[in-house]
């Protein structure tokens, strides 16, 4: 009755809100990657990609219901290849995780904290995260679907108020289309939907998992329209060039938010308190299935713990690895890799299974 | 002092029993004893037990020792066994509404301890207990703490019967299911549980009965004790079973499904399970039009992070944020401040400090001294601190604006909880700003999210609004009764829907 595992619409806000903080964190590169404002065109043609995918991974699920990817991998391929594939789906959470925390705590510190360190920011922000990720998934996903009704949706709304002045001519020329820009920004729009590696994980713990494949459609459709609206918002009130150069752009956008009789001066806070629940929130959700991957790739009963093995590792990365804006410019072949990997393991692992199904 | 076993049974000797029995309330003088010597021709002794003070003595003596003394014949029933005589004294000379047979002393102590009467009869091994159970009792009044403009004037009393009835009286309904259990080893408290048959959710009726019969107590002197031993997490600061004195509130409860117990000596009812939405809804919600109903709602969903953070919100921007202000309005803080000695966080904190006191101080102190206190505490000490330059009166409007947001919510330990996480707040502002006070947030959403009251969420329905949107219908508006036509969702009750019974 009092069912312990998530609902398949609490799973749907874990992968739509994981995946708009990545969009936002990303959303810059896209926007130097192409000459003109057809990033939407991208965000399409990744989305329709992530499709293919999707549904063939969500077909061999329903072989391997309580499955991961992982433990769906160790079924198929020799134990060494799955742990390689459990490996590389824990570093990919963890420096995501990293990197997600080091530019969320950058922005604290710029805008809030000017004095305090940023070691402590991300001390706290840690402590924080490993107290919701050790209560199991249920609680992340009851916190997923509070932070998307407290801090989400008002975030969004508050956004559409920015859009005062803003220049609508600004989404042309569509003709002629950066044909190569576009392409070449497909991993890093395919990769900014991170929901599709999470969900991998997260379906394996729902509770109907008949409507799996339902709410993982509607996930990129709903991700694939914020990722749109998002990008032209920023592109109408910004222009393509002045929005190449900004290094947050949501935040940016909050600074010229006008609600009439609006209290507060500086918006810009006040939005980043509402995307401090949001990120805070993916963080938690990333740091839960880096521990769900852990518990699957080295087999242990629970997973609660591997919190206390990441908060070291993810203190460290966050620490050492620089801002992400200071990375663009080296991480086109990583972002590459990662979204080609991403793309292929659940490729390959859902083709194999199905197979092996038919035989 | 021997010990005497409570356990065996009642001897046919009445001289033994007695000495038992006096033994066991030796020192206790309001344990009456009274010998009886019935019968015209032949005699039978007999002992009536009872306490002084928990009788009805009418019941006793008109009932008992008179139809007793003056109707047995003992010479009738000379030949028959011990067991047919008592049936014969218990059916033709006792007139009470109520009587039942007892075996043990045990028995005869715990009755007799409820306020019933023991009439032991000598050649019997056997006791009659008489219902005589009669006490001073407070009358029906309106309870207090939870008074309305529209509505019912009767509240519960201390006495569990008086607040079956007056639930009964609302529910004429056979399904209305009343369990009775004990607890407390020594206070041997009545506990009531109800529900309705058909509605109620099975699986949390049997967790309801199984840790009230876990309970391992001394006594219960208050239904709090009942609700720290029973809800999901007895650390969590927030309450997980609601308590009522109003009847009407009771009823409403079985209705939707939950279960209500009633406790012997208490006015407080508890009801289970409870969310986070039960605790910011007042039974008045649904006894004035919906319309204004639904603006008193939002009023309240208002204060509650009023009351929870404004203060913190004030430290935070004065001490960290004073951008976000208008620049008017920041030039008058920060002028309003120039001589002020104390720091932000600490005005707060000793403002806050002191409405806290001036509140228990009213509270001890009922009546119009209370009042006076109130007054004072508000006006005189506020007006003076400004005055003596010791505050900024903006800080005084914020702490009045909050106590007063903090009143504004139905659930009296509800806010008291919001009220005392105000504090940290304040600390974590003072702390890291904007920031602290998100990451308080953060651990407050989540400690909500953990929590649970008998397996339901406590954030039902909003930690799962899709499965459950038709029950957001119900909490931060007040839907029209006309279209309730379900029963809460969450609750998984048996019956689904409030029409068609």
């Amino acid at each position: 009755m009092f069912n312990q595992d998530i609902t398949p619409y609490q799973n749907l806000s874990i992968l739509v809100m994981v995946s708009f903080v990545l969009q936002s964190m990303l959303m810059p590169i896209m926007l130097t990657e192409i000459d003109g404002p057809t990033g939407w065109i991208t965000i399409i043609i990744a989305a329709i990609l992530l499709y293919l995918p999707t549904r063939l991974i969500n077909k061999s699920m329903k072989n391997h219901e309580e499955d991961t990817i992982i433990s769906i991998s160790d079924k198929l391929f020799p134990k060494y290849i799955a742990k390689a594939i459990g490996i590389y789906y824990i570093l990919m959470f963890l420096t995501i995780n990293s990197l997600l925390m080091k530019d969320f705590a950058e922005q604290i510190k710029l805008m809030m904290l000017f004095r305090s360190p940023l070691s402590t920011i991300i001390i706290v922000i840690l402590l924080t995260a490993s107290y919701a990720t050790k209560k199991g998934i249920q609680i992340i996903a009851n916190i997923t679907n509070i932070a998307l009704l407290v801090a989400l949706i008002p975030y969004l709304l508050t956004i559409i108020f920015s859009t005062y002045y803003a220049d609508y001519s600004n989404i042309f020329p569509i003709y002629p289309a950066d044909i190569e820009g576009v392409v070449r920004s497909i991993p890093s729009t395919m990769l900014s939907f991170l929901g599709f590696s999470v969900l991998m994980f997260s379906n394996s713990r729902v509770s109907e998992k008949g409507k799996n494949f339902r709410t993982n459609k509607l996930f990129i459709i709903i991700s694939s329209f914020l990722y749109i609206g998002s990008y032209l918002l920023i592109i109408v009130k910004f222009g393509m060039k002045e929005a190449a150069n900004l290094v947050w752009p949501f935040v940016s956008i909050m600074k010229f938010v006008n609600i009439p009789g609006f209290f507060f001066e500086s918006t810009e806070i006040v939005g980043l308190c509402f995307q401090m629940i949001v990120i805070f929130t993916s963080i938690c959700i990333l740091a839960y299935f880096t521990n769900l991957a852990m518990q699957e790739t080295f087999k242990t009963k629970e997973n609660g713990y591997f919190i206390y093995i990441q908060i070291p590792i993810l203190y460290i990365m966050a620490a050492a690895l620089p801002g992400m804006y200071m990375m663009f410019p080296y991480i086109h072949m990583p972002i590459y890799i990662i979204s080609g990997l991403n793309f292929l393991i659940p490729i390959i692992v859902a083709y194999l299974s199905n197979r092996k199904r038919a035989t | 002092m021997k010990k005497i076993d409570l356990k065996q049974n009642i001897h046919k000797d009445l001289q033994t029993n007695e000495q038992i029995l006096r033994s066991i309330f030796e020192n206790a003088d309001d344990i009456i004893f009274r010998k009886l010597e019935a019968g015209k021709s032949q005699k039978l002794k007999m002992l009536l037990i009872y306490v002084d003070g928990m009788t009805t003595k009418e019941a006793i003596s008109d009932y008992a020792i008179e139809t007793i003394l003056s109707g047995l014949d003992i010479s009738k029933i000379q030949n028959i066994s011990d067991t047919q005589l008592l049936d014969a004294v218990a059916k033709s000379n006792i007139a009470t509404s109520e009587i039942q047979i007892i075996t043990t002393i045990e028995e005869i102590v715990d009755k007799i301890l409820s306020g019933e009467t023991v009439l032991i009869l000598d050649r019997c091994i056997k006791a009659i207990m008489l219902s005589s159970r009669g006490w001073p009792m407070r009358g029906i009044q309106e309870p207090s703490a939870e008074t309305l403009i529209r509505g019912a004037r009767d509240g519960f009393n201390e006495t569990m019967k008086v607040n079956i009835t007056l639930i009964r009286r609302r529910l004429k309904d056979p399904k209305l299911k009343v369990k009775y259990a004990q607890v407390g080893k020594r206070s041997k408290t009545d506990i009531a549980i109800m529900y309705i048959d058909d509605i109620v959710n099975k699986t949390v009726l049997e967790t309801v009965e199984k840790r009230i019969n876990n309970i391992d107590i001394e006594a219960v002197l208050e239904s709090s004790y009942i609700e720290e031993m029973i809800e999901d997490d007895s650390y969590s600061p927030f309450p997980q079973i609601e308590n009522t004195e109003r009847p009407d509130a009771a009823a409403s409860a079985i209705l939707e499904g939950r279960v209500v117990i009633a406790i012997d000596n208490t006015p407080s009812v508890l009801i289970a399970p409870a969310i986070l939405v039960s605790f910011m809804q007042s039974s008045e919600d649904y006894y004035e039009r919906w319309m204004p109903s639904c603006i008193t709602r939002m009023i309240r969903y208002l204060a509650l992070p009023i009351t929870m953070l404004l203060p913190a919100i004030y430290v935070a921007v004065t001490q960290y944020h004073p951008n976000l202000l208008p620049t008017q309005l920041a030039l008058y803080v920060a002028a309003s401040r120039a001589n002020v000695p104390f720091p932000p966080y600490f005005e707060a904190l000793l403002m806050e400090l002191v409405i806290e006191l001036v509140r228990e101080a009213s509270l001890r102190i009922t009546g119009p001294v209370g009042s006076t206190i109130g007054l004072v505490g508000g006006l005189v000490i506020g007006q003076s601190s400004v005055e003596a330059g010791l505050i900024t009166p903006l800080a005084v409007i914020i702490v009045a604006l909050t106590a007063i947001a903090s009143f504004t919510i139905p659930s009296y330990n509800f806010s008291t909880t919001l009220r005392m996480i105000r504090f940290g707040f304040i600390i974590l502002a003072a702390t890291f700003g904007l920031f602290g006070i998100s990451i308080g947030l953060s651990f407050v959403i989540i400690h909500l999210c953990t929590l649970k009251s008998f397996g339901v969420p406590y954030l039902t329905p909003f930690t799962s609004f899709v499965e459950h949107r038709r029950d957001l219908r119900d909490t931060v508006i007040r839907p029209k009764i006309k279209t309730m036509v379900r029963k809460p969702q969450y609750l998984h009750t048996e019956k689904k829907e409030r029409k068609n019974v």
